[in-house]
């Protein structure tokens, strides 16, 4: 058994759990800039498989980003220390809370950042549309460089980027089933499964 | 007697919150806010160990410190339930339903992830993921950006993530800052009129 690994996944989700706001989606940004690019712990596509299957199965999405990431470096035990690093900072920053509710609950200069965390959030979670729609409706990042250095009259060779009809129709459909019709998440995902397998 | 049916209660009740959580983290997917009608049924209307006042306020303070809403909110009713041990075995009930589907799914990725169909499903997953979470967001930022100074802060915060490439844990702090500066500029500026006014 690697300790050193084991200690060092445990600090990595540690960090992840003091600076996650919000759950659910606003986490991915942060969870993909830490794991996939500073880490190196998972490979871009398997972090947009690992959120791809928070959604369809039970448990936040971050508990099942650590699991995974955790099963990939260290099997059963890396699991196990992955998300409980990701449950410490909760443990013990939400108990001291409730140990000390009534002062919290009326505090304006909680009330005060919040105010600028939570419209943050808001762009944080339209990054993580622009992050899958490079992986489903684009073939590659959107080369923003690329478009920069057109704008700014350098001469550049054109990137690897095109876009895949299959995907942007099943984003289309997907939008409709979830946005109009109210279609619950499983049902959509598992339509968009089953047009993935026979489109592309 | 009395402290005896104390303790027992004591085990119990780490117990219940166990399992409760467990299953109520088994049944919601996607986590979050999901989980409130099932915590109410079970914690305020079965075991009346809440009250319904109370179970807003969890959402309320659970959502604005950090971590990942359901396990915040798994700790924050298992430590008023039983203290500290209440809090830990309602955390541990909360990631149990995870860690087993997730593992065995892991495992199966592990020798599935080379086949072409296995992919092309996920492209497709990808798409549609893509898609809810834009149909989440248009929805959250409804109720969110109320006002410029909060279309200005997500804005940047896209452009700082997306293109600039700023590391989010910065961009939490420095929005968190501007938030606080924001509140002392108004409260300031009240101050004054009201003095203005006194006099």
């Amino acid at each position: 058994m690697n300790f050193e690994l084991l200690g060092s996944l445990y600090l990595i989700f540690i960090k992840l759990g003091v600076f996650t706001f919000g759950g659910g989606y606003a986490m991915i940004p942060l969870f993909h800039e830490e794991l996939v690019y500073r880490h190196e712990l998972l490979s871009p596509s398997l972090f947009g498989d690992i959120v791809a299957i928070a959604q369809i199965t039970p448990g936040p999405i971050g508990i099942n980003a650590a699991t995974f990431a955790g099963y990939m470096h260290g099997t059963l035990i890396g699991a196990a220390v992955c998300t409980l690093g990701l449950l410490t900072p909760s443990l013990i920053i939400v108990s001291i809370i409730v140990h000390f509710t009534a002062r919290f609950k009326g505090s304006k200069i909680v009330k005060a950042i919040m105010s600028g965390i939570r419209p943050a959030v808001i762009g944080f979670i339209f990054a993580a549309v622009m992050f899958f729609a490079e992986m489903s409706i684009f073939t590659s990042q959107i080369p923003l460089h690329y478009i920069w250095d057109k704008i700014s009259g350098i001469a550049a060779t054109a990137p690897d980027f095109a876009l895949r009809w299959q995907g942007l129709l099943i984003f289309a459909i997907a939008l409709i089933c979830s946005g109009k019709l109210k279609i619950n998440i499983i049902w959509t995902l598992l339509l968009s499964a089953i047009l993935g397998v026979i489109l592309i | 007697m009395h402290n005896i049916e104390n303790k027992d209660s004591y085990w119990n009740k780490l117990w219940t919150l166990f399992i409760t959580f467990l299953k109520i983290a088994a049944v919601t997917v996607g986590g979050g806010v999901a989980m409130l009608p099932m915590m109410e049924e079970e914690f305020v209307r079965k075991k009346k160990w809440i009250d319904s006042e109370d179970i807003v306020d969890v959402f309320a303070i659970v959502q604005s410190v950090p971590g990942i809403i359901a396990v915040n909110t798994a700790v924050y009713v298992g430590y008023r339930v039983a203290g500290l041990g209440g809090a830990i075995a309602a955390a541990l009930g909360v990631v149990t339903p995870s860690y087993i589907v997730i593992v065995i799914i892991a495992a199966f990725m592990i020798q599935a992830g080379s086949l072409g169909w296995v992919n092309s499903a996920f492209t497709g997953i990808r798409a549609g993921v893509c898609a809810l979470i834009l149909v989440a967001v248009i929805g959250l930022g409804r109720k969110v950006l109320k006002s410029k100074f909060e279309w200005i802060i997500a804005g940047a915060a896209f452009i700082g993530i997306y293109m600039l490439g700023i590391n989010v844990i910065w961009l939490i702090l420095g929005a968190g800052v501007v938030g606080y500066m924001r509140y002392f500029l108004q409260k300031k500026h009240i101050d004054a009129s009201k003095e203005e006014s006194d006099a």
